[in-house]
């Protein structure tokens, strides 16, 4: 208990600390401008988390009783397509050809997915909701990150 | 001032000098992670997308484990 405290506390004075050197040191950036296709990735890497939540959450609550099996079955229908998509879009990443060439791929990856059905027709756990639109917003964030 | 307030303030200034220079330490750690000089945006980007691949997976084992165990 008393470990736990103490790291709260370096935590909380750590911050504080922090963001004063970083006033009063301005070091310029030294590292490589960051590229699309980093923007990409990192747009994917936080839509799976947010989608893993989301199903971690279904899972959870269909357990509790709170959520049916049908519905269980749809949402997870939904996040199991985003985590294929967010799959296929992290292979096209890889290949190795750069972005330009592969935008229209990556977007074809994205752009079927869509939950509107599934919150259109209610009744759904507010907690669902958010973790649902979340990932939808994010859906939309990864594609905006891509480009036209 | 009472010697239980003495003690107080004794006590908050020893507590301080523990953790003040353990805040130092992880504020350093912190701002060194945030400035590496020539951080290498390839490895970067190779972690990024490993993670997310290693997410993406566990979410399809998670939705799997949740079918078989209704017979789906």
């Amino acid at each position: 208990m008393y470990s736990r405290v103490a790291r709260l506390l370096v935590a909380a004075l750590a911050v504080p600390i922090l963001v004063s050197q970083t006033a009063c040191v301005k070091t310029p950036s030294t590292g490589p401008p960051v590229t699309a296709e980093y923007r990409v990735a990192q747009a994917v890497a936080v839509l799976v988390e947010a989608n893993r939540t989301a199903t971690e959450a279904a899972i959870s609550l269909n357990r509790a009783s709170v959520l049916d099996r049908g519905t269980t079955a749809e949402i997870l229908n939904y996040t199991g397509a985003v985590a294929r998509s967010a799959k296929a879009v992290l292979a096209v990443l890889d290949d190795g050809r750069p972005l330009e060439e592969k935008r229209a791929e990556i977007r074809a990856a994205l752009a079927t997915l869509s939950n509107a059905g599934l919150l259109q027709k209610g009744g759904l756990p507010p907690a669902v909701v958010t973790a649902l639109t979340t990932v939808q917003l994010l859906v939309e964030e990864t594609l905006r990150a891509v480009g036209p | 001032m009472n010697p239980q307030t003495l003690l107080l303030i004794f006590r908050g200034v020893e507590l301080l000098a523990t953790l003040g220079p353990l805040a130092l330490a992880e504020a350093a750690k912190i701002r060194d992670l945030l400035q590496a000089p020539g951080s290498d945006i390839t490895a970067e980007l190779k972690v990024i997308k490993n993670g997310a691949l290693a997410a993406a997976d566990e979410t399809l084992a998670m939705i799997a484990a949740w079918q078989a165990e209704q017979g789906l």
